[in-house]
């Protein structure tokens, strides 16, 4: 917007006080000069009266004897007023006058005789004044004054006074210009500079700036306030970043230990796997033997037992295998790539199949998956999940199997899906523990590492993994690959 | 000299002035009824004398202010109309018209006709010593030791004074009269 709204502080306290000082200057000049004007003609007046009533007085005579000559006399005391134009003695009732008086002969200002009642009277005119003033003799009018005065020299004295008017309302407003100049420094210069301020902070987020600029009056009050606030701010921001870093220093310090107790445990977790299979591999190798050559002496109850102790031993040489697994993802360096996910997820199924040929589970993948991430890992995602899948539906007729990508829903997850047994979604939060199972082992055989296992895989690439099922209406999971955009 | 009648003077003063070729020959024409006669002005200045010159209490004695025309009497009513009305002084006026001096010498206000050019020094001489305003209708009249003489200028009446005279009448005259005077015989002078 134009106008007074959009001029700086700066104008707008000049202008205001430009504008009174202007308005009063001007009012008081009019008022001044009518005055003047007012005064002027009153005084005149007045003048041109006592001159009527001088006249008057000296003509009392002349009137009475008819003397016109003596009545051309006492006009002629007019010559010194130089403002009187004209004037005339009339006799009473008579439009002849017994004596007239022109300053300018020339302009030979005819005189009126008055009418009516004799009476003391001031007119004004244009540019003219007229006084009539009654002769008085023994109570009773004998004849009449009538002078009449120039008002030229009003209009010369306010065209004077007019121009002195201009050149001193001309000079006050230049000075009142440079006088509201600096008086309005000690206002907006303050707040001039408070913007500045306030400017420098919210750019720089500098809050160790202060305005300076203390005072008694508002303005000095603004200052303390903002330079308080500001104190505010700092403290604030001083205590924040205190905080903050000694929150880091304590995330890092617990990540530290943490990531060091990992180390510890996954190296304790090899180590014991590792040294767990010499005397597994020493109860497999002896309880073969036992049944090989021994088998024949031992009852079947016998043989039965030794089965047992073989089956157990199995399990747990796939337990250690797991472990082992589980342990070299965490120590395995994460190499990306572009994946062919559609592929890899092919090889999985085929290998699958081939490993459960009497079963017919129909596998659909969805061509042209692709993936930033570690071919060798993301193969074991597949292995576990595929697999799981394969598993949990052994006991439905129409398996089925679903490789896909939610490329509308969340973060483009892939997921596998099923039509199993699936699962209750009140524990889904216990599907990715160590050792969790939902399934009896009579039901679906299984370590309870495999989705430990995927979360590890996905977490390590920044990803999420997630479950949705229900109990008998199969199970889909979802992984992200990347980390959250 | 002839004595004149109010009008004849009035005709005569007229065409005295340079209108005299115009007035021969429409003469009816110059009496506007709106003009005052000379005589009508005259008795006009009797009155107005009154009222500008102060005259000595003993010289008021009388219950009237009493004007005495001397000589032939050349106002008729005119002088009649002209203090109808008036008082002088506060007193009443009173026109005397006689040819006896001692009437005259008991009056305020004397006005001495043309007619009476001759015997003059005569009238004078009685009224010597009394504080009467003597107002003459001739020429020269305040030469001769009258105080007011009424003469004619520019076919206006106009008149001349004497203050001598009227000092030693112990009659103060207004200066306002004594300036529209056309001469004036100083005191002393």
């Amino acid at each position: 917007m134009r106008g007074f709204g959009g001029l700086t502080i700066r104008r707008k306290l000049t202008s205001i006080s430009m504008l009174s000082s202007m308005t009063a200057l001007v009012s008081a000049s009019i008022v001044f000069l009518a005055y003047d004007a007012r005064t002027f003609r009153e005084r005149m007046a007045a003048r041109l009266a006592t001159e009527g009533e001088i006249i008057s007085f000296n003509s009392v005579t002349p009137l009475l004897f008819h003397d016109g000559e003596a009545a051309t006399k006492t006009l002629g005391g007019l010559q010194a007023e130089t403002a009187v134009r004209a004037a005339a003695i009339f006799p009473p009732g008579g439009d002849e006058p017994l004596a007239t008086y022109t300053r300018d002969p020339a302009a030979g200002a005819a005189l009126a005789a008055p009418r009516g009642t004799p009476r003391s009277a001031a007119l004004f005119e244009a540019d003219r004044l007229t006084v009539l003033q009654p002769v008085q003799f023994e109570g009773r009018s004998i004849g009449t004054v009538v002078i009449t005065a120039d008002l030229r020299e009003l209009r010369a004295r306010q065209r004077r006074y007019g121009g002195i008017v201009l050149v001193v309302l001309a000079a006050s407003f230049l000075l009142a210009m440079g006088l509201s100049r600096t008086v309005e420094r000690t206002i907006s210069g303050p707040l001039l500079e408070l913007a500045v301020v306030a400017n420098r902070v919210s750019m720089g987020k500098d809050y160790s700036v202060r305005a300076s600029g203390e005072g008694k009056d508002e303005m000095g009050v603004l200052v303390t306030t903002f330079n308080q606030m500001l104190d505010q701010i700092q403290k604030q921001t001083l205590e924040l970043e205190q905080a903050r870093s000694e929150l880091e220093r304590r995330v890092d310090a617990r990540t530290r230990e943490l990531a060091t107790a990992n180390k510890e445990l996954e190296a304790f977790s090899y180590s014991v796997s590792h040294d767990l299979r010499a005397p597994l591999r020493a109860i497999d190798g002896f309880s073969k033997v036992l049944l090989v050559n021994y088998g024949a002496a031992l009852d079947d109850r016998g043989r039965h037992f030794l089965d047992r102790v073989r089956a157990a031993t199995r399990r747990m040489s796939e337990l250690i295998d797991d472990l082992l697994g589980l342990a070299r993802v965490g120590r395995k360096d994460l190499v990306r790539r572009e994946v062919d996910v559609s592929a890899l997820a092919g090889r999985v199924a085929a290998e699958l199949a081939r490993r459960d040929a009497h079963r017919a589970v129909r596998v659909e993948i969805t061509d042209g998956l692709c993936a930033h991430a570690d071919p060798q890992l993301l193969t074991i995602v597949l292995e576990n999940l595929m697999g799981n899948a394969w598993k949990f539906t052994g006991k439905v007729p129409a398996a089925c199997i679903e490789v896909s990508q939610d490329r509308n829903g969340a973060r483009g997850a892939f997921y596998v899906r099923d039509n199993g047994a699936g699962f209750d979604m009140a524990y889904a939060d216990k599907l990715f523990g160590a050792f969790q199972r939902l399934h009896l082992d009579s039901d679906f055989e299984g370590t309870g590492i495999g989705l430990v296992t995927v979360q590890r895989i996905v977490t390590r690439h920044g990803g999420q993994v997630w479950a949705e099922g229900a109990v008998g209406k199969g199970a889909t999971f979802y992984f992200t690959l990347e980390p959250k955009a | 000299m002839v004595p004149f009648s109010g009008s004849q003077m009035y005709v005569l003063a007229k065409i005295s002035g340079p209108l005299l070729a115009l007035a021969l020959g429409a003469g009816a024409d110059l009496a506007a009824p709106a003009l005052p006669t000379d005589y009508e002005v005259k008795a006009a200045f009797l009155y107005n004398f009154t009222k500008f010159v102060r005259w000595p209490e003993e010289s008021l004695a009388g219950p009237r202010f009493v004007v005495a025309i001397v000589g032939d009497d050349p106002f008729g009513e005119v002088i009649d109309r002209a203090f109808l009305g008036k008082t002088v002084l506060g007193r009443p006026v009173e026109i005397r018209r006689t040819r006896v001096l001692r009437d005259a010498a008991a009056a305020q206000m004397v006005f001495i006709g043309a007619s009476e050019r001759t015997r003059l020094p005569e009238i004078l001489a009685v009224l010597k010593g009394e504080s009467v305003l003597t107002v003459g209708d001739m020429d020269r009249f305040a030469d001769g030791g009258g105080m007011v003489g009424f003469r004619m200028k520019d076919s206006t009446v106009r008149f001349e004074l004497n203050l001598r005279e009227l000092r030693q009448a112990r009659l103060e005259m207004s200066s306002q009269i004594i300036r529209l005077a056309q001469r004036v015989i100083a005191d002393g002078g």
